[in-house]
């Protein structure tokens, strides 16, 4: 009988089940234990009761052998799982393009090798991961997706992922291999290498006396090694905060760029032959810790090296914070910080925090350095440092011998609470971290870098490009090709993302992500090299879209997005409509392979919205009501997705636009005020169609607004939900007046107005939330009593902006607009001299708005409204040749954008309102010998 | 192990006894899981990081074979006991070459071994014996309990540990373990059922010790 018997789970015998014990003729209790044994073995799960009813005499003793039997048993089993997670894998020779030179080392995670990737003859390190970690499809996608935010990082200190893959059954993640050690290797080996280490690394602050003198000493002292450190302490804790300035400024960078290392401890910071201290990992922890939480009994992090919040499932940027404090601690004096007799001890010990001061340890650490390791070690994270950058900072004060902002907030109070470790209430300013990473994630990679991606982008487009040839030519390689596309892959969306970063650097602010549309229009930021670039990236992204890999589907997907999101910039609306179909067309087909995913629905739903924006910009109304109709529809009928935050806003959204457009429909926002004839527009000319058209949109907006009331109170650091419903109070504002209901337009103008400032004053300097608070304080009508002076202010503000970006079409559109509600006002008071000169300006802007940006017809009907309000002055004016002159440029205009734009029912609506208009001007100025005519 | 196989075992070891190789591979290919099972517990992790289990299998094998003649001669040790001598010879050998440095007598090493920063261990384990227990506290004191099996272990003394290794970490029957120690089958039972009495003590005592503490 062999031994995989054993180990064999009988599959027949349910898991409850326990194997029938059988009596024998006299009691042997070694025997019943070996049968209780036995059935452990063989998976069974073996009932204490059924063998202690055959012998009811003897049930005690039994009881208390199998029960440790049981205990004994469960363990090893588990210590099997923990010590050897890669029993199962065979020895490998080489994984897809690596081939194997050997094993560099064992974890709980897998096995580690050296390795060379073939076709470019580059040293690798592999890490194949234990099998056991990537049960079911859930934890690899998520693995995949880790290991991609990963793959991003790119800093001297990180060490570069270049991918993951799959071989067979073995999932493998490829990263640079780092010639050095790690630092728990440095720390556990013996101190004679130790010093010679630390001579090697540095060899400007280890002279070779210097590093002879720590050969002696630590040749000559085991293992604690207080002479060494005594010796010259002052050197090493330098050496030791360079390292700690490298990690943190890694670290720092990784929590901007939104990724949690979650298991910094020394065993993951590596120490290559030229002092440079490389982070690796990044992503792989995460996924050991859910594993550890699905049960299967893998490592969960290690406790030494866990901050007590976690315990309590609490982790963020300052937990890691603490990790690198508790390595830095351990490197200066050469013992763990948390050290403990076994598991509980130390988890206990790990949940009170550092307790000895290092400086107990050996009086020669630098007061200031012990100063910031006991800020970074505060065992409240509130007390810590608010992210790994602060850390950086200080450690480069300490270095420089320049006062340390640790010292500055009272070094003694921190001492004494540290000492006692008060518990504090905890104030809450985990928000202001999030908008800090959120702000800071876009300003950190450079131009070159963005150049580099377009050739490595170009590069392997091409050798894409052959690759497909190749796969025609050899299927049974598919797999291989596969791999390489995936490879490729993550070249490209690397080069994606960071050219929409250089853009979003270059063009509109950091951090105004959130508040989505940002533009109506064309941003001059946006560089033909740009255009470029990501012209090829699509290309490439399209040749990988024929592949029907889900992974690759789902990433061109996104790559479609941003070529709408980039072409929404350029302004070009039909090629921004195309892409969003297109990302459209491959979520739905991602849907259809994953009905359960509540993501798939809600990113559709999002591009739907930007299809309805656009459309709507287009002018193309009922088709953005139809879209409207299709998101609401695809949201409702998913109930999954409408308990969602995402689908909910999403949803809001959507109600949001359709009820903007409605108000758009002649009115052309922000300004309702330019002419006040603006009812008989639409085909809601009649009355009661009109009102009935009002009561829905009113309906439609006030669902979005409840919506995103609700989501505003339940998340008030989501800044992206309070710039939605400030929006949507607007559009309120704008439907109200129309209805000519001026109290509920004022009560909303002036949420909107609040909401906008808040905003403002929480992010003083972003543009984009300026221009919107602008776009507000223009939107109440010109009966309002505060209407001249929000006007006033929207103009102050405006003339900021175009102080700070005159280029920007946006910006401008926003001064005609302003300048054309002042001009409205200027007639109603009769000021018609100077209306006249209002109005000529707001034509001006126009017509350069139309020169550099011949695609928006809304540009065009503005500039033919403006014409129009010429026209209308002339005649109150009594100058009955003028306003002819304007209403024939007037409808001119219209009639060229309708040749350009013949899908247009606005335009042709408008058109022949004012070929009205002319005519009944015609007719008037026949009789006006004998009646009064004013034209209605 | 079980009385089923012993015919077909005796046939194959009295040809292994006979120097027959191709028998040494099928009964070490027998027990190759079991002699895998014994590598993981008895290696130093220290050792475990450089040499994988596979790699002593191999060298256990390669020994086997060599020393094939020598089996013959002991007449009184089954096929499974004498490879289980070999690995062991061949640990003994590793853990001396690698261990050279600290200076430490490499065969006192043999015993149970430490795990792996066994903290890790014990919460793992206690993670996974959980099950869907989620409160962190709860599977903290999951992980107290096997660190205080881990401690109750590490404190009997050595006959009674070693013991306990051989009937529930090495999966050796009664028979076996008798065999290995060089006792009656009868004085092994007792002396397991002693120490396993023993554990089973002891950590009833550490249990309420630490209640103690807590109240």
């Amino acid at each position: 009988m062999s031994q995989s018997d054993h180990t064999q789970p009988d599959l027949d015998s349910k898991p409850k089940q326990s194997p029938a014990p059988t009596r024998a003729d006299h009691f042997d209790l070694d025997k019943l234990g070996e049968q209780f044994s036995k059935a452990i073995r063989e998976g069974k799960y073996p009932n204490i009761d059924a063998y202690t009813n055959l012998y009811p005499e003897n049930a005690n003793e039994i009881r208390e052998l199998l029960e440790s039997i049981s205990l004994i048993e469960t363990f090893k089993q588990s210590r099997i799982a923990v010590s050897d997670p890669t029993a199962r894998q065979p020895a490998f020779t080489e994984l897809d393009d690596y081939k194997i030179i050997r094993e560099i080392g064992r974890g709980g995670m897998g096995i580690v090798f050296e390795a060379i990737h073939e076709p470019l003859g580059r040293k690798v390190a592999i890490k194949v991961l234990a099998n056991n970690l990537l049960g079911d499809s859930k934890h690899l996608i998520r693995f995949r997706r880790e290991a991609r935010a990963a793959a991003k990082l790119r800093h001297t200190n990180i060490v570069p992922v270049f991918g993951v893959g799959t071989s067979g059954e073995h999932h493998y993640y490829v990263m640079d291999y780092i010639d050095g050690m790690s630092l728990h290797q440095w720390l556990t080996c013996n101190d004679k290498d130790r010093a010679h280490a630390a001579a090697t690394v540095d060899a400007n602050t280890f002279t070779d006396s210097e590093s002879d003198q720590f050969e002696e000493t630590g040749g000559l002292h085991q293992p604690g090694s207080e002479r060494v450190l005594a010796e010259d302490m002052s050197t090493y804790q330098r050496w030791v905060a360079k390292l700690g300035i490298s990690a943190s400024d890694a670290l720092h960078y990784a929590h901007a760029q939104g990724v949690l290392h979650r298991d910094i401890k020394p065993a993951n910071l590596l120490l290559d032959r030229h002092n440079t201290l490389w982070i690796a990992d990044f992503g792989l922890a995460k996924l050991a810790e859910q594993k550890a939480v699905t049960a299967t009994g893998d490592i969960v992090g290690t406790p030494q090296y866990m901050p007590p919040e976690s315990f309590e499932g609490d982790y963020d940027i300052r937990s890691e914070v603490y990790a690198l404090g508790l390595t830095l601690y351990e490197l200066l004096t050469l013992r763990p910080a948390i050290e403990g007799n076994g598991t509980a001890d130390i988890i206990r010990k790990a949940t009170q925090g550092v307790t000895v001061r290092p400086r107990k340890l050996n009086p020669k650490i630098a007061p200031d350095f012990e100063t910031i390791l006991l800020k970074a070690l505060s065992h409240d994270p509130e007390d810590r440092y608010t992210n790994a950058g602060e850390l950086r900072d200080d450690l480069t004060c300490f270095l420089a011998d320049l006062p340390i902002a640790a010292r500055k907030t009272n070094p003694i109070e921190r001492m004494i609470r540290w000492s006692r470790r008060e518990p504090k209430v905890a104030a809450l300013t985990i928000a202001t971290f999030t908008l800090l990473v959120a702000l800071a994630g876009v300003s950190a990679v450079g131009f070159w870098q963005t150049k580099e991606a377009l050739r490595r982008a170009q590069a392997s487009e091409q050798s894409s490009k052959q690759s497909l040839v190749l796969e025609t030519k050899a299927r049974n390689d598919a797999d291989r090709q596969r791999q390489l596309a995936q490879d490729n892959l993550q070249v490209a969306v690397t080069a994606l993302n960071e050219v929409m970063e250089n853009i979003s650097r270059r063009g509109i602010e950091a951090g105004a992500e959130f508040l989505g549309e940002v533009t109506d229009t064309t941003s001059p930021n946006v560089s033909a090299e740009d255009a470029e670039l990501l012209n090829s990236l699509l290309g490439f992204f399209d040749e990988l879209g024929k592949n029907n890999s889900k992974d690759l589907l789902a990433e061109s997907a996104v790559a479609a997005k941003y070529a709408g999101d980039i072409s929404m910039r350029f302004g070009d609306l039909q090629r921004a409509e195309a892409a969003f179909n297109e990302s459209l067309k491959r979520t739905r087909e991602l849907a259809a392979c994953d009905p359960d995913a509540t993501a798939h629905v809600v990113a559709q739903a999002a591009i739907l919205n930007e299809l309805a924006l656009i459309t709507g910009l287009r002018g193309r109304l009922k088709h953005a009501d139809n879209i409207f109709f299709r998101t609401k529809n695809l949201l409702e009928s998913c109930a999954d997705v409408m308990a969602t935050e995402e689908g909910q806003f999403q949803h809001a959204i959507a109600h949001r636009l359709v009820a903007s457009h409605a108000t758009r429909i002649g009115l052309d926002d922000p300004n309702p005020n330019q002419r006040t004839g603006r009812l008989w527009l639409s085909r809601r000319v009649r009355l009661p169609e009109f009102k009935l058209e009002i009561e829905i949109t009113r309906a439609v907006l006030q669902e979005s607004i409840d919506v995103l009331t609700q989501l505003t109170l339940e998340h008030p650091e989501d800044q992206k939900y309070r710039v939605e419903l400030a929006r949507a109070y607007r559009d309120k504002a704008v439907t109200a007046s129309l209805a000519r209901n001026r109290n509920e337009a004022e009560r909303s103008i002036q949420k909107s107005i609040t909401l906008f400032r808040e905003l403002l004053a929480a992010n003083p300097n972003l543009d984009a939330v300026r221009y919107e608070l602008a776009l507000t304080l223009c939107s109440s009508d010109t009966f309002n009593m505060n209407f001249l002076r929000r006007s006033i202010e929207a103009h102050e503000l405006c003339l900021k902006l175009l102080e700070k970006s005159p280029d920007l079409p946006h910006f401008q559109a926003l001064h005609a607009s302003i300048r054309a509600t002042l001009a409205a006002h200027q007639m109603r008071t009769e000021k018609y001299k100077v209306a006249e000169a209002t109005w000529q300006e707001v034509l001006g802007i126009y017509e350069s708005l139309i020169a550099s940006s011949p695609n928006v017809l809304l540009y065009e009907r503005r500039h033919s409204d403006t014409l129009e309000s010429l026209a209308e002055l002339k005649i109150r004016q009594g100058d009955r040749d003028a306003a002819r002159n304007y209403l024939d440029q007037a409808i001119e205009d219209l009639s060229l954008a309708i040749k350009r734009n013949p899908n247009s029912p606005i335009i042709r609506l408008q058109l022949n309102r004012l070929i009205n208009r002319a005519n009944r001007q015609a007719n008037a100025e026949k009789t006006s010998g004998s009646q009064a005519a004013t034209g209605k | 192990m079980s009385d089923t196989s012993i015919g077909a075992e005796t046939e194959l070891t009295a040809r292994m006894r006979e120097g027959n190789e191709d028998a040494l591979g099928i009964v070490f290919s027998d027990y190759r899981e079991r002699l895998r099972r014994i590598i993981q517990f008895r290696i130093d992790y220290r050792i475990a990081a450089r040499v994988s289990d596979s790699d002593v299998l191999q060298e256990t094998y390669i020994a086997a074979a060599k020393r094939l003649s020598h089996f013959s001669k002991q007449t009184e040790m089954s096929a499974f006991l004498w490879l289980r001598l070999l690995v062991k010879q061949q640990l003994v050998d590793i853990h001396r070459q690698h261990l050279k440095a600290e200076k430490r007598d490499a065969r006192k090493e043999m015993g149970l071994q430490p795990h792996v920063a066994s903290a890790q261990t014990s919460m793992a384990l206690a993670v996974q014996l959980a099950g869907s227990i989620t409160a962190a506290s709860e599977v903290v004191a999951r992980a107290e309990t096997i660190a205080l099996l881990e401690s109750s272990l590490n404190e009997m003394d050595e006959i009674d540990r070693e013991v306990i290794a051989l009937r529930h970490f090495e999966e050796l029957t009664n028979n076996e373990t008798a065999s290995v120690l060089n006792l009656q089958p009868s004085a092994a039972s007792k002396r397991y059922l002693r120490a396993m009495s023993r554990l089973s003590q002891m950590m009833s005592k550490f249990e309420e010790s630490q209640n103690g503490d807590e109240a």
